[in-house]
């Protein structure tokens, strides 16, 4: 396994050592079990490991996997609060700024008492209360073109949580030329997607959406509730991928409309034509 | 005559504001390019949303009929059916 030297902070990164254009199945085969569970981790896990198809191997499947999640706010804060109840072994975090009383009302990984300081400080605190086992690698700095490389070198999978569309592109541009699989969540209002990008097995990002609405805004409407649903689901599809379990969302997007209670599945197909990974892989 | 076929338009909170608060808009169509013209046609506001200067569909849109994507079937040309659903999903982005 390679050890790379993360520019972020003292630790280490060992991402897995995934194949360029790794096959989804491949994926689930690759990922490494050989850290074993402490007791501790046992009695902590052991209602997850009765899930019949994911048990023991499953469990030390996510104590041996990271993920980085950015941002780490209404959406990513739950990713990241789930993963690390779920034991996953690594989270590689990137928010920048301070706590906002605005903040309070979707971002649970920010406290009142935390108002007007950093809130990576916030996040590795109440993650690190939860699970005083997880490895962190935290960065002050939302993601953009100039970081996006390491960090995404620094982790398995990636789930992208990000509020701007330039982050969210940045992320799969990394992801699909490090051939790392994506989860992607995103939510406005009520209404939220969720889909799994698998580079060059999926469409990627920039298949679906090849443009940035133009009229997009940082600020947008958004219940603690919804963002919260949408990371929990977003949790569960990086969890399915690092132990094989279920079937994730690839290929199909999952639009969500908590007002009337309407899921549907949507079929999304790659582009041939994509500026990010038209030449990749086979196109389905 | 027949009429065109009565179908519904879902149409995604990010263009409620455009079109008076629905979240839902019957009418009759008989292809999904005579639907988007009846949506622009009475709620003016969502041209500048579906279609460029030139009036081309934006490209952070996907639009199905029912589950399906039109590019699937025959894009703008794709015939609409009775009860049919026609989905307009734009990019999100709210974390």
């Amino acid at each position: 396994m390679d050890i790379i030297v993360c520019r972020f902070g003292e630790e280490r990164c060992q991402p897995a050592s995934i194949p360029s254009r790794v096959a989804i199945t491949e994926f689930y085969r690759i990922m490494p079990d050989d850290l074993p569970l402490t007791d501790d981790e046992v009695a902590t896990y052991q209602w997850q490991m009765w899930v019949s198809d994911f048990g023991e191997r499953g469990q030390k499947m996510l104590k041996n996997a990271s993920v980085m999640v950015s941002r780490v706010g209404g959406v990513g804060g739950a990713v990241a609060y789930q993963l690390a109840a779920a034991g996953i072994g690594k989270l590689v975090l990137a928010h920048a700024g301070n706590a906002k009383p605005s903040d309070l009302n979707r971002q649970l990984l920010m406290t009142h008492d935390w108002i007007g300081k950093p809130r990576i400080e916030s996040i590795k605190r109440r993650l690190l209360d939860l699970n005083p086992r997880l490895e962190i690698v935290a960065l002050a700095e939302n993601v953009n073109r100039e970081n996006a490389a390491a960090l995404v070198e620094c982790c398995d999978v990636v789930v992208d949580c990000a509020p701007l569309f330039p982050e969210r592109y940045a992320m799969n541009f990394e992801a699909v030329r490090q051939s790392k699989p994506m989860v992607e969540c995103a939510m406005y209002e009520l209404e939220a997607h969720i889909t799994t990008l698998v580079p060059g097995q999926t469409p990627c990002l920039a298949c679906i959406f090849p443009e940035a609405p133009p009229t997009w805004k940082r600020q947008f409407p958004v219940f603690g509730a919804v963002s919260g649903t949408v990371g929990c689901m977003g949790a569960m599809e990086a969890i399915k991928l690092i132990a094989g379990i279920g079937e994730p969302l690839t290929g199909r997007l999952l639009r969500i409309d908590l007002r009337t209670m309407a899921f549907r599945t949507l079929k999304v197909r790659r582009r041939d034509d994509c500026v990010v990974c038209g030449c990749q892989g086979s196109t389905e | 005559m027949n009429l065109p076929p009565s179908i519904a338009v879902v149409i995604p909170s990010i263009f409620s504001r455009f079109v008076g608060g629905q979240n839902m808009i019957a009418l009759s169509a008989a292809t999904v390019g005579d639907a988007i013209a009846a949506l622009v046609e009475t709620n003016p506001e969502m041209r500048s949303q579906l279609h460029d200067s030139e009036g081309r569909l934006l490209r952070y849109l996907q639009l199905f009929v029912n589950d399906d994507n039109i590019n699937d079937l025959s894009g703008l040309e794709t015939r609409l059916n009775d009860g049919d659903e026609l989905l307009l999903i734009a990019a999100l982005a709210g974390g």
